[in-house]
């Protein structure tokens, strides 16, 4: 009990000494670059954040969130099962893993501008190309942890399914799934974070189509509309964050029974 | 006594030139415990793979007749099994009937002492306790052939003397042959009928001792002086092998 308050007081106190900091840019700004003008603020402080959130710019807002959530959880799903797919696939042969593993580095390192273009291209501005970038930027972690997760089995543990002559499949079911779950669930994990900057970094760079979060936030810009276009940068958080912590959840569910990382 | 494990000049080099064992001769006959003692790297661990069939000599002749089970150094659980389904894991894999399973997996907890852990997850085990429910999942499948590769070694002396009387028992009622490789004299003087002193690498076996102690040991038997004799001798041997 005593741990738990005392571990909850670092981030409190992080996050408050943030919105202090936030006050004091906020106000600093404000008075050095448009005194008493009457203009908008340049970055309005934590209480005025909501004076412009209403009508139809919250449902804008509202719209734009359901698009990059929709757009995300789309993607890391699909992420999900063909990253466990390849990662698997990769474990079973050297070959495979060898033909396969330049090409995702390639993948991985490709930055985002330079794919959007190119779906744009091949497929429209469209929900399938918003999603196609997702997964693009989301699922090499997702593979390499399943493949390293698979490839850490300890190899007395193959023997012993061997052994009994278990088939590949078996093998794969019962042992090295299992096994390499922890690490899968870590991949999964940090695949939710880039599935959200993939839905809303891609969206940015999506001049058309319905508008996510990454559109919204440069409208907002654009229009000098600061309330709003943070907002929609925390709401970005915030999508991230429950994603980042429902993975949590689901681990802790799965594995926290037997795993070491998480149990207690 | 029929023979269930021979290896006749055996020989083994590995992949990458290694040659671990050399004109290496053993026979394993049913209801006998064997062990071998030597050097480290000596390739007793190779000795016993081969016996398993998880790798081929590459010279020489291996025989081997009826099932093996391996029991490995370290544990080998699945940490996401329960003890029961740990012991039950190898019936399973050869898939017998569930009913069948439950049974033998009692009988066998039982025997080991680990009725009343039988739902706990390995991490909520001690080392020994560990290397019981182990042995379990070993002993469930009634082989012909046990290979033990340094069962005990993780264990603490007390544990480990305490698990060579149990594995005396569990094996007694038994007619299996046993291939137990240890760096513990005492251990393999205990538990066996004979004991093999391996040379170093490239291993074969240079002595063999037959121990003159029937079936019926119990642990005042360590502090007798024909134990003490043995076990000198094949210290004596071990040391002369090793400048
Ligand atoms: N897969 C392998 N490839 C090449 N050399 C190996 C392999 N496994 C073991 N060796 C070598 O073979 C020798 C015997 O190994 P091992 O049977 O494990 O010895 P022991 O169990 O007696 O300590 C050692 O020198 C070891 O380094
Ligand atoms: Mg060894």
């Amino acid at each position: 009990m005593k741990r738990r308050f005392l571990n909850a007081v670092g981030p409190v106190a992080v996050f408050l000494a943030f919105i202090a900091l936030w006050y004091l840019v906020a106000y600093s700004l404000h008075n050095n670059f448009s005194p008493a003008s009457g203009k908008p603020m340049i970055i309005p402080p934590p209480h005025r954040l909501f004076e412009d959130f209403h009508g139809p710019i919250r449902d804008r807002i509202f719209t734009a969130l359901l698009i990059s959530t929709r757009t995300a959880i789309t993607g890391l799903a699909i992420s999900a099962i063909v990253g466990i797919v390849i990662g698997v696939a990769m474990a079973q042969a050297k070959w495979i893993e060898r033909s396969l593993w330049p090409h995702l580095i390639a993948l991985q390192v490709t930055p985002i501008i330079a794919i959007v273009p190119l779906m744009i291209r091949l497929i429209g501005a469209n929900f399938t190309a918003r999603v196609t970038v997702t997964v693009i930027i989301s699922i090499f972690p997702i593979v390499s942890n399943t493949l390293f997760g698979i490839q850490s089995v300890h190899p007395s543990l193959h023997d012993l399914f061997r052994l009994q002559n278990s088939s590949r499949w078996v093998i794969l079911r019962k042992l090295q799934l299992p096994a390499a779950s922890p690490a899968i669930f870590t991949g999964l994990r940090v695949a939710a974070g880039l599935a959200v900057i993939g839905a809303i970094v891609g969206d940015f760079f999506f001049t058309k189509g319905d508008p996510g979060l990454g559109q919204l936030i440069t409208f907002f810009f654009l229009n000098n509309l600061s309330g709003p276009m943070f907002i929609t940068a925390l709401l970005a958080t915030a999508l991230g964050l429950m994603l980042f912590i429902c993975f949590g959840v689901i681990n802790r569910i799965v594995i926290g029974r037997w795993h070491d990382s998480v149990a207690r | 006594m029929s023979v269930i494990f021979s290896a006749e000049s055996a020989g083994l080099m590995y992949p990458d030139g290694t040659q671990a064992l050399i004109d290496t001769s053993v026979k394993v006959a049913a209801g006998e415990f064997v062990s071998i003692v030597g050097p480290s790297g000596c390739g007793k661990s190779t000795l016993l793979r081969m016996a398993s069939g998880l790798i081929a000599q590459t010279t020489g002749t291996i025989t081997r007749t009826g099932t093996v089970q391996f029991v490995f150094q370290d544990s080998t659980l699945l940490p996401w099994r329960t003890v029961r389904k740990n012991v039950a894991l190898n019936l399973e894999l050869q898939k017998i009937d569930q009913r069948i399973i439950n049974e033998r997996t009692s009988v066998a907890l039982a025997l080991v002492g680990l009725t009343d852990s039988a739902d706990k997850l390995p991490r909520q085990l001690s080392g020994g306790m560990k290397m019981r429910t182990s042995l379990a999942r070993s002993l469930v499948c009634e082989p012909d052939l046990y290979l033990f590769d340094e069962p005990f070694a993780a264990l603490d002396e007390f544990s480990r003397e305490r698990l060579n009387l149990e594995l005396r028992n569990m094996l007694s009622t038994r007619n299996a042959g046993s291939l137990f490789v240890t760096h513990s004299i005492a251990e393999a003087v205990f538990l066996s009928h004979r004991v093999l002193v391996m040379s170093p690498r490239p291993g074969s076996i240079v002595k063999e001792f037959v121990i003159p102690f029937g079936n019926d040991r119990d642990q005042n038997l360590r502090y007798t002086s024909e134990f003490a004799q043995v076990s000198g001798e094949i210290a004596q041997t071990l040391r002369e092998l090793t400048p």
